[in-house]
């Protein structure tokens, strides 16, 4: 009775499994030397032990890019749903411009960045800045572009996913408060702050992850060196030398493992709120 | 609160101008003929860039975009929503186990899917071009499942059974309640497994091997050529503006908006 109630849930199950499953499953064998398909069958640590000492150096760019990126992408998104959900002036406005950057593929939105942020990009057009005298925000040190554009789709679809889970009487109760004198910085950190805590949560969680892993905008507005997780991993599978392959295997596991170590904080951070 | 609203204007239009900002000189670009550097406006204005993607094929790619989004919210779209309707009801340890492993695809680093993924499309000689397809769909189900999931959570059986009792048949009760109040999660559902096609440039290119040309791919090998940009930035005004002017086709012609914030996420 009981399984008969989840068969309906089995196509996607099913799909699910044998797909990701084929997919990490020879991932973390070919790491391991397993897979004929990446160089000979014979178990070995020597792929890792060859790709760690660039591939931890990679993980800590793609953690600094993906936590600068989200903690921005945050205070961005928060304060735009906040603003939403306040009926400020020009938030249907607001409310377009999220819904036009939700739709952009990040690789085209990278473009657009470089098209703004660039050596002759609009910016620099409008600043007059002579050639040459402009910051370097695409491909430079700081990888000010990269970050930007994870600031800027992320915190879209930040506000989204807040405004959308935010519980149906949170207007009433964020009235009620300051009916009862709570002073607006009061409204904001226990009132509203707590209500869109789990919305918040997921949302910036998924983004940290989709940062930490993306490919495209790294290699479009990034430098060459040093670089992130992804470009390593992506960088060493399309050697030609099969014996080369399995290094970026093994950089993607690590990267499997950095995620999974994340959402499973996500997923603590989140039982904590439900159960205080 | 009142008092405030007026002064607090400048909050919600200056964030609106942040996420419209990279995307002004899309625009300026998409109808640039002639734009040499230190001028602060294109110095010729016209189409150029929109017939070069025309005469160039590009609106092939464009198809073929549309078609790997759309395929990929229609089979999801279906398997979670059947997924969500019998798992949400369901405590059971092995009905979170299950539910855990259609959310689990989120955590996986795509090219560490892909990466894997490639010898087995080549083995099985499965066509590439499906190939993609489901791999996106796999990487769209928590999404979707996720929309559909709550909009389950939030529906109420007894919303049917108040409509029998008010004399409405089995079929009459289905149409008129249920499709009714999932209409809105429904194409909220699609929306986001369309996007998931949509945007995706990693997985149709290791697993499309190259013969799925679709708008990111084409515009990523545009983009190590100079002199694209008008072209590049018409691709760009495309990718952000088709699939709103889709949706809001969609949600013009959706019977049930006025029901549906009753029963649904909005």
């Amino acid at each position: 009775m009981k399984l008969r109630h989840l068969l309906g849930a089995a196509p996607a199950a099913l799909l699910v499994l044998t797909v990701s499953g084929a997919g990490v499953f020879w991932t973390i064998l070919g790491s391991f030397g397993l897979v004929k398909d990446f160089g000979k069958a014979e178990f070995t640590t020597n792929y890792y032990a060859a790709v760690l000492p660039s591939a931890l150096r990679a993980l800590t760019l793609s953690l600094i890019l993906a936590t600068v990126g989200t903690f921005i992408a945050v205070l961005i998104g928060v304060t735009a749903a906040f603003a939403i959900h306040s009926k400020f002036r020009g938030r249907r406005f607001l409310t377009s411009a999220i819904s036009m950057t939700i739709p952009i593929p990040h690789l085209m939105a990278a473009l657009a960045v470089n098209l703004l942020l660039g050596d002759a990009g609009w910016l620099a057009r409008l600043f007059g800045a002579q050639p040459g005298s402009w910051p370097q925000f695409v491909a430079g040190p700081w990888w000010f572009a990269v970050i930007f554009e994870y600031a800027w789709k992320e915190a879209a679809f930040i506000a989204l996913v807040v405004l959308a889970t935010l519980p149906r009487n949170a207007l009433q109760l964020r009235e009620i408060s300051q009916t009862l004198g709570a002073s607006s910085t009061s409204r904001i950190k226990n009132v509203f702050i707590p209500l869109a805590a789990p919305g918040l949560i997921a949302a910036g969680g998924l983004s940290f992850i989709y940062s930490l892993t993306s490919y495209e905008v790294s290699w479009l507005l990034g430098r060459a060196y040093p670089e992130p997780l992804s470009i390593l991993a992506f960088r060493l599978f399309s050697n030609s030398d099969l014996l080369v392959r399995p290094q970026a295997l093994a950089a993607s596991v690590l990267a499997l493992v950095m995620s999974l170590f994340v959402a499973s904080l996500i997923i603590i951070l989140m039982r904590n709120r439900r159960f205080a | 609160m009142n008092q405030g609203r007026s002064q607090k204007g400048p909050v919600a239009s200056s964030l609106g101008f942040f996420f419209l900002l990279p995307m002004i000189p899309v625009v300026l670009w998409v109808f640039a003929n002639h734009w040499s550097y230190p001028e602060r406006l294109p110095q010729s204005w016209g189409l150029h860039g929109i017939t070069q993607f025309l005469s160039e094929g590009s609106a092939a790619a464009l198809a073929k975009s549309i078609f790997l989004g759309s395929m990929v919210a229609v089979i999801a779209v279906p398997l979670s929503s059947l997924a969500a309707a019998s798992l949400v009801r369901s405590k059971s340890v092995l009905a979170r186990l299950v539910e855990t492993l259609i959310f689990w695809p989120v955590v996986i680093p795509p090219f560490a899917l892909v990466m894997g993924l490639s010898p087995w499309v080549i083995r099985l000689g499965v066509p590439s071009q499906l190939a993609v397809v489901v791999t996106l769909v796999v990487l769209a189900l928590p999404y979707s499942m996720f929309i559909m999931r709550s909009a389950y959570a939030r529906y109420d059986p007894r919303w049917e059974e108040e409509a029998r009792l008010l004399g409405a048949t089995r079929f009459g009760a289905q149409h008129r309640v249920r499709i009714r109040i999932m209409t809105r999660p429904f194409l909220t559902a699609a929306a986001i497994a369309f996007l998931v096609g949509w945007t995706d440039y990693i997985v149709t290119l290791v697993i499309g091997g190259g013969q799925l040309i679709t708008l990111p791919m084409l515009a990523a090998s545009e983009s190590s050529a100079p002199g694209n940009d008008s072209v590049l930035a018409f691709m760009s005004l495309i990718s952000m503006a088709l699939p709103l002017i889709g949706l809001a086709l969609i949600r013009r012609n959706e019977p049930a908006s006025k029901i549906s914030k009753n029963g649904s996420v909005s």
